[in-house]
């Protein structure tokens, strides 16, 4: 599955990862192969702030994600 | 009610923005707009060169639209305006700007404070500021949720980590 990010969080990892997701996939389990894959990012992938995004919808960590999905994280936002 | 709202992936000029969106209220009794400018130092006092925006394809659009739609039917207008840079903005240049035409004053105004006090909770942006001591990722500061509730409605950036 395709995997965006944004933020300090696209600084530290990249604007899009691919990964497994493996079936039975929730958004917590995702959120947890990412920290592990790139550990400079698990503290702020660990914030609940960070909040997952799926077909430009916000959603929450027990969603299933299947591999076809494009999930994203979004820090907080800070604009104006 | 004339609404518009952009995205600007580079430079924009807020004089020419006014004059442009002037033309598009007519019979308007009055025309409120602000600018907000990258300022050049951050909250702590360190100088910062630059601001970098990071923004989502489609949510950062549809995020200014909401914002000037929602002026647009809260008050008494004949157009609303969102302008928002992305990128690399350099310390000095205008980062928003916001403009509010109305039949009257008071609804020029307020339509002007409440776009910002929206936008600086809900556009969907990243901002990371330069600073000479390093590079530091921004978040919505309590003051920014305290301007929000002004307009009594939930501030999403409110929620505690």
């Amino acid at each position: 599955m395709k995997v965006q990010l944004f933020g300090s969080l696209a600084e530290t990892i990249g604007r899009e990862v691919e990964l497994e997701a493996g079936p039975g996939a929730r958004v917590a389990d995702v959120r947890r192969q990412l920290s592990e894959l790139y550990p400079a990012a698990a503290a702020t992938l660990a914030r609940t702030r960070v909040r997952a995004c799926l077909e430009d919808r916000i959603v929450g960590e027990e969603q299933p994600v299947g591999d076809e999905a494009e999930l994203s994280f979004f820090p907080p936002l800070s604009g104006g | 009610v004339a609404v518009q709202a952009r995205v600007a992936e580079a430079a924009f000029d807020p004089a020419a923005e006014l004059a442009a969106f002037s033309e598009r209220a007519p019979g308007a009794g009055g025309v409120a707009t602000f600018t907000g400018i990258a300022r050049p130092s951050s909250a702590g006092g360190a100088a910062v060169e630059r601001l970098f925006l990071d923004h989502h394809p489609r949510l950062t659009p549809a995020s200014l639209e909401v914002v000037a739609n929602d002026a647009a039917a809260r008050f008494d207008l004949i157009a609303a305006q969102v302008v928002h840079r992305c990128g690399i903005v350099q310390a000095g240049e205008p980062i928003v700007f916001v403009a509010a035409a109305a039949p009257h004053r008071r609804a020029a105004f307020d339509a002007v404070d409440y776009m910002m006090d929206r936008l600086k909770t809900e556009a969907v942006f990243w901002k990371r500021e330069d600073r000479v001591d390093g590079a530091h990722w921004i978040e919505p500061t309590e003051g920014d949720c305290a301007d929000r509730a002004r307009w009594s409605e939930t501030c999403p950036g409110s929620t505690k980590a």
